[in-house]
């Protein structure tokens, strides 16, 4: 049955995530969700800083497995490796947090289209939870992520799902890739922009603005 | 050691082993000398003489069992030897009275070298097949196929260069368990077939395309007889989920410094 799951919902979430993308193109364009609610400066940059470590470090390994293979080969760099990781997951999820207690405030005072935005930053939240708790409770997971997770999305690309070393790994990483799925899968459904989760513009525009001469900024109306 | 090790393959070459002497070597061997010193249990060169048969055929098919009943024996070699406990032997009565016998033929000799013939054991690597399985184990020499190295989910006892296991600061993985003590609880029988076929199903996964050679199989059961042969309790390793923390306290510190110092004339303006 995991092996099943594992075989065809990677395959699902992708039809899902292009029909809903599809859809929302076609026929939902001026309904996504309103812009999400402020939070504070420091929570934007832990988004974007948090965002870009993990999405590297997820990216780099999957495109190019043989060297980061030879890169994690030390105890002391894996270690390295996987506290600025840590850092950077705690740091988005700090983020992806502040933005779901936004956007359920905002579900509360009845805005409109908010639920869905809930739903799914609920879903990447649960992803980066059990993110780090697998980084935590199963170290070292840089490393194994090369060897067990890197060839199976390999193989998703290359249509021949080898599920074999997943189906075998602990729950907690079917969990998170499962859920990782469902979240690709739901994401478009949501109406979310990628500025929600990775406000790299509106951090940005902050450093530009405190860029900007003192002299300057008083003359601007 | 290297000596013993010379003198043990040199012993096994010179005679058949009896089927007493080769269950010794196959079960007993990993753990005890006869005649050779403290190993990872005690010597059982004279047990002939220390203990009566009955209570070594009830210790020896449940050494767990005595320890919780109590058995004064069996308490105080568990406090001299501990962490290990000895594995469960489920010898039948003739297994029983061939290994007494044995026993008391060597005590007779002043000694016996463990007689098995066939594949060299992880007791027998040389000083260079430790270090190499050392480094193997650490990632610091590739595995020739190309597989994980086992840093990556086993940790080894203490953390640091200082105790030579040069797994690092933070020590090994967590993912499989900790395997100081790997080969005095598998042997060399239970071992073999680990590293060999990759008995565990994320093993298994992950090594199908990259078996170890055998050189590589030798230097790793090496380096593991040489750690379970130091019956020193593992440490416990690093925990950096509070460096995590407070790598995350820093950042997000720095971050609501740096926008309070912005804030200065020009956001006051926007707030107002």
């Amino acid at each position: 049955m995991t092996a099943v799951i594992f075989t065809y919902g990677p395959y699902f979430a992708f039809f899902g995530f292009l029909a809903a993308r599809l859809y929302q193109w076609g026929i939902l364009r001026d309904r996504l969700a309103p812009p999400a609610p402020e939070v504070s400066p420091a929570t934007e940059a832990a988004l974007a800083l948090g965002f870009a470590i993990v999405f590297s470090g997820h990216l780099a390994t999957a495109v190019a497995p043989g060297a980061m293979r030879v890169l994690l080969s030390d105890p002391d760099r894996v270690a390295a490796i996987e506290t600025i990781g840590l850092v950077g997951a705690l740091l988005f999820s700090w983020g992806v947090a502040a933005r779901l207690r936004q956007r359920v405030r905002a579900w509360r005072r009845g805005v409109a289209r908010q639920a869905g935005a809930v739903a799914v930053l609920a879903v990447l939240l649960a992803v980066c939870l059990s993110g780090i708790y697998l980084t935590v409770g199963y170290r070292w997971i840089t490393v194994w992520y090369a060897y067990i997770l890197v060839p199976y999305t390999r193989s998703l690309v290359a249509l021949e799902p080898v599920t074999g070393a997943v189906v075998a790994s602990p729950w907690a990483l079917k969990q998170h890739t499962l859920l990782f799925f469902v979240l690709l899968a739901a994401w478009p459904a949501a109406g979310l922009p990628l500025e929600e989760i990775f406000p790299l513009r509106a951090v940005a525009r902050r450093f530009a603005d405190a860029a900007q001469p003192a002299d300057s900024a008083e003359v601007q109306p | 050691m290297l000596a013993a090790a010379g003198a043990s393959r040199l012993a096994r070459a010179e005679s058949a082993p009896s089927p007493a002497g080769a269950l010794f070597a196959e079960r007993c061997a990993t753990c005890h000398n006869l005649g050779g010193g403290v190993k990872v249990g005690p010597d059982l060169l004279g047990v002939v003489k220390r203990r009566t048969k009955d209570w070594f055929r009830k210790f020896v098919r449940g050494p767990s069992a005595a320890i919780d009943a109590g058995d004064p024996v069996a308490t105080a070699l568990f406090k001299t030897f501990q962490p290990i406990r000895m594995p469960d032997q489920p010898l039948t009565d003739a297994e029983v009275e061939g290994v007494w016998t044995y026993f008391a033929d060597c005590t007779d000799k002043g000694g016996c070298a463990p007689a098995l013939s066939g594949p060299r054991w992880g007791t027998d690597a040389t000083a260079d097949e430790v270090a190499r399985g050392r480094e193997l184990f650490a990632g610091q020499r590739r595995l020739a196929r190309g597989g994980a190295p086992c840093f990556a989910c086993h940790a080894v006892r203490g953390q640091g260069a200082a105790e030579g296991d040069q797994l690092g600061l933070m020590g090994g993985g967590t993912l499989g368990p900790n395997l100081t003590f790997a080969y005095a609880r598998l042997g060399e029988k239970g071992l073999t077939p680990v590293l060999t076929q990759m008995s565990t199903p994320v093993m298994q996964a992950v090594y199908a395309g990259a078996p170890l050679e055998a050189d590589e199989q030798m230097a790793l059961k090496g380096y593991l007889a040489s750690l379970a042969r130091d019956g020193t309790r593992p440490r416990r390793e690093g925990d950096f989920f509070y460096l995590g923390l407070e790598g995350m306290g820093l950042v997000l510190g720095a971050f609501t410094l740096r926008s309070r110092v912005r804030r200065a004339p020009g956001t006051e303006r926007e707030r107002s």
